[in-house]
């Protein structure tokens, strides 16, 4: 019975706050429930799982740990809250003749059961909903996901250990709290006015550097694998820059509103101003929280569906026609046109054996050097593409594809001439706005004209910009004492024939055509006797389906993700008012019987939730702004360039975003204006 | 004429299921003159409280007026009685109602700014008070850093700063010890004697002995007052014990 007694305390003093402990025990559940999801699910997407699958699960990953930081200071916020109001009842146990010691026994039970509960019950309602999650992720990709056992096994760990530590923190917290003040302070600590905060300019400042840094990086990315590693940096700089001045610079914002005595001291401003200031210290992380919730859920939401809507774009960046054949030859000798042409009518006699013709062919021959451009100058890398992976990864990397004039006039239909030392330019993504091209080491040629190219195949390796460059005869440029560029030594070089075409067939012959290709000239036989040392060969139909996979998989989890993120900020708002509500309860009070109407204190009520509330909003704004360029290079290596189509469906996901809040600011003021003003009647 | 006259008030309250009815002011009439200082008395559940919350305007009596300055206070309309109140009348509460998200100097102001004074006009305003008082030293200080004492000379100073008809005091001694009890008292007694109306309701028979004329309140009805006359604080004082040890073991009414 004795050794029942202290749990029986803490369950029975956690039903009687039920009204306290509820949003609470609801949000631990919320909490534990996302990290699960999203934990399982970043274990479950692998790159063995399905292609792509790494490239989820690390964006999982890092969501993941968000979620674990986020967690750890929204629920540090609502349960200070919580000890706030409950240290009136431990004072009181303490002054009845109980122990510190005691209680501290009462706030392991408390904090063990609610641990318990949240966990139990958010892992169930994880481990269901990742399920479904799993399902419809299925569903909509065709794809046997790497679901197995162990991974549940896994993220309950993983789960159990971060929530383990943030409720083991939690109460470790309450009990410095607790041995730190004396059962009069604690009767008495609910009355005791709040000292105002102090502004703090360092920490503040400090801030605001972190977030421009944050903003700095992000939009001075420069290639979409830079955007993975700085992109990681750059999300931690603006999210802890966020608390910072969330906390700090609000609170100095307001003392200089309050200096400025011909604004503060108007009705409509005098009351929510210093209110604003005196809450946001403890409403600072809060409203951090919403911020970055509502960033994450927007940058989702955004790009997700811009992947979605822009698949066909990026399909028809990797393979133009409905079968692209391309050959890699490390021998020059491949490259001339008698081989090519023997090489095209290999093809066409495969083609012919199912009576077809091949219709809108694309067909070049190419050289595909790496290297970064310098204003006017192309500096290559003397290690090739892998040293420029690792020497150039901070700079705009480039692809140069030199194309003889003859396959590009054939290819554009166009009848261009060029002269000795005078190219054609065609970039991608950047415009090159020289008149001149000079490669290190090797002679300035003049820009003649900048055209349109079909960039495919090879030389639209996506973590590259590409740039055509069209020369009068391919061997010319790249070797003897007329080539525009120089290298150490010829395998450098990256030659190839690219050769793609449609099919006026139906979906199944096509297929079959695209596979004997494949076995054709895959055969070692054919490739000594054409000279070429690699053959891709690659099929639309085929390549939409695992477009499908990946994009169609990441747009479903963008709306789960954006689902859940989304009604956590609303629990968090909601709460959050809730208990201001309770907060202000006696401070409206006192206003009324001084002589504020009603209809002022609706106003001042509606300036101030109206501020709670969309500072975070502006803020997730401005932040995506400046997220754009760096998730816009993220999306490159999914071959989508459609600038205005992400622009587009970013401001979609704000616009419905900022309708859904709108909702829930109606409701919660409602709610906020029912309690403030009850408390008189 | 009067300066407050209340006329027959009535307030008897309905319990939540309706069938339980308590009459908390059965009848009460009396008038206070510009410039008087009185003293309302009366154990708890006497009615005091029901009867400032009406004089305040915050509560709707059963029956009766109440007429300030000519105005009839029930009459007034539900959108203006905040404006009234803030114009006519200055409060001074026991739990000093300040609010701790202002300094003492933006408290004081409150009342003011609502009614959309100029910082310059507030800040003239606020001057002589707060010397009178003793408060200029602390006014750019919070509620939680300052005494008792000095929070209730603050309150004292936003009912005054709005050139109040009349002052409604509601145990304003009540949360202090006796030396800032003392000090409020003498001030009370000072801005009186420069012409400020105040009607305090107390329980304590030292602050009542310092007003001109005490009123009793039993059962929700005048029952007794006295007059100060020539009195001294100190006969006075014994005048209201004697009033009150009558009142509790059941004198009749004269």
């Amino acid at each position: 019975m004795k050794r029942m007694f202290y749990p029986q305390l803490a369950w029975d003093s956690i039903r009687k706050n039920k009204q306290l402990y509820v949003p609470y025990i609801l949000t631990c559940i919320g909490m534990v429930m996302m990290y699960n999801i999203i934990t399982g699910l970043a274990l479950a997407n692998t790159p063995e799982a399905y292609v792509g699958g790494g490239y989820i699960g690390a964006l999982l990953g890092m969501g993941g740990w968000v979620i674990a930081l986020f967690s750890c200071i929204f629920l540090f916020y609502t349960n200070s809250f919580l000890m706030r109001r409950r240290k009136k009842e431990f004072g009181l146990y303490n002054i009845l003749g109980m122990s510190k010691w005691s209680i501290v026994k009462i706030l392991f039970w408390e904090t063990l059961i609610i641990s318990v509960i949240s966990l139990t019950v958010g892992l169930i309602l994880g481990i269901l909903l990742s399920k479904l999650a799993e399902l419809g992720l299925m569903n909509i990709i065709h794809e046997e996901i790497n679901y197995r056992f162990t991974i549940f096994g896994k993220s309950i760990v993983m789960t159990l250990k971060i929530f383990g530590t943030i409720f083991g923190l939690l109460f470790f917290n309450s009990v410095i709290r607790l041995a730190s003040s004396n059962a009069i302070t604690l009767v008495r600590s609910e009355n005791r006015g709040e000292k105002p905060p102090k502004g703090n300019w360092l920490l503040g400042m400090l801030g605001i550097l972190l977030l421009a840094y944050g903003y700095y990086l992000s939009v001075t990315i420069k290639n979409p694998t830079e955007a993975f590693n700085t992109g990681f940096t750059a999300v931690l700089m603006v999210i802890v820059g966020t608390y910072l001045i969330m906390i700090c610079c609000s609170v100095l914002f307001c003392r200089i509103l309050k200096r400025r005595q011909g604004y503060y001291y108007k009705a409509n401003h005098f009351v929510s101003v210093s209110s604003m200031a005196y809450r946001m210290k403890r409403n600072g992380a809060g409203l951090a929280s919403i911020c970055i919730l509502a960033t994450m859920t927007l940058v989702i939401m955004s790009t997700t569906t811009c992947l979605y809507a822009g698949l066909e774009d990026s399909l028809n960046q990797r393979c133009p026609r409905d079968i692209s054949i391309e050959f890699g030859m490390q021998d020059p000798e491949g490259m001339q046109e008698e081989n090519i042409r023997d090489l095209q009518s290999g093809i066409l006699d495969t083609i012919q054996m199912y009576g077809l013709s091949p219709k809108r062919i694309c067909s070049y021959r190419y050289a595909v050097l790496y290297g970064v451009l310098e204003e006017d100058v192309a500096v290559t890398n003397p290690n090739g593409l892998m040293g420029m992976m690792t020497d150039s990864l901070g700079t705009e990397m480039y692809c140069y594809c030199f194309v003889p004039l003859s396959d590009y006039n054939e290819l554009m239909g166009t009848e261009e001439t060029l002269e000795a030392g005078e190219v054609l330019i065609s970039t991608n993504r950047t415009a090159y706005p020289y008149d001149t091209l000079s490669f290190e080491d090797g002679r300035e040629v003049s820009v003649k004209k900048k055209v349109d190219f079909i960039f495919s195949g090879e030389s639209m390796m996506s973590i590259f910009s590409s740039m055509a460059v069209i020369v009068p005869d391919l061997d010319a440029a790249l070797q003897g004492d007329q080539a525009i560029v120089s290298v150490m030594d010829d395998s450098f070089f990256d030659r190839g024939w690219f050769y793609a075409f449609d099919l006026p067939a139906d979906a199944k012959t096509t297929q079959q055509v695209y596979q004997e290709l494949d076995r054709v000239f895959g055969s070692d036989d054919l490739k000594s006797r054409y000279g070429y040392d690699v053959v891709s060969c690659e099929e639309r139909e085929d390549l939409r389906q695992s477009f499908y996979q990946i994009t169609g998989g990441l747009f479903y989890l963008g709306i789960l993700l954006s689902i859940v993120f989304l009604f956590a900020t609303i629990l968090i708002i909601y709460y959050k008012q809730i208990s201001e509500g309770y907060e202000d309860e006696a401070r409206f009070e006192i206003m009324q019987k001084i002589g504020m109407t009603k209809k002022e204190i609706r106003k001042s009520i509606n300036s101030q939730i109206l501020t709670v509330f969309f500072l975070p909003l502006i803020l997730a704004v401005v932040h995506l702004a400046f997220a754009f360029p760096m998730f816009h290079k993220m999306l490159m290596l999914f071959n989508l360039f459609n600038i205005r189509l992400f622009i587009v469906t970013t401001g979609i996901s704000v616009l419905i975003f900022a309708v859904f809040y709108a909702l829930v600011y109606r409701i919660t003021s409602d709610v906020y204006y029912k309690i403030v003003s009850e408390a008189k009647q | 004429m009067s300066m407050l006259e209340v006329n027959g008030l009535k307030k008897t309250y309905v319990t939540h299921l309706g069938s339980n009815k308590v009459e908390a002011l059965k009848n009460v009439n009396f008038s206070v003159e510009e410039g008087e200082y009185v003293a309302i008395m009366g154990e708890s559940g006497s009615g005091k409280t029901t009867l400032l919350n009406l004089l305040a305007a915050l509560d709707k009596p059963t029956g009766g007026n109440v007429i300030l300055n000519g105005k009839n206070l029930f009459k007034i309309r539900e959108s203006a009685i905040a404006q009234f109140r803030r114009e006519n009348l200055g409060f001074v509460f026991q739990e000093f109602n300040l609010l701790d998200t202002f300094t003492l100097e933006d408290n004081i102001y409150l009342p003011l700014v609502l009614a959309g004074k100029s910082y310059k006009e507030m800040s003239e305003r606020l001057k002589p008070i707060a010397e009178e008082l003793a408060i200029t030293d602390i006014l750019k200080k919070y509620p939680y850093e300052v005494s008792g004492g000095q929070k209730q000379r603050a309150a004292v100073a936003r009912a005054m700063i709005i050139f109040p008809k009349i002052i409604l005091a509601d145990e304003p001694t009540g949360s202090l010890d006796s030396k800032a009890t003392d000090e409020l008292l003498r001030l009370f007694k000072e801005v009186n004697a420069m012409g400020q109306t105040i009607l305090m309701v107390t329980h304590s028979v030292k602050a009542a002995s310092v007003a001109n004329r005490v009123l009793f309140i039993k059962d929700g009805e005048v029952f007794h007052q006295i007059y100060r006359g020539t009195d001294s604080n100190q006969q006075l004082y014994q005048k209201i014990s004697d009033t009150l040890t009558l009142l509790v073991t059941g004198g009749e009414r004269e």
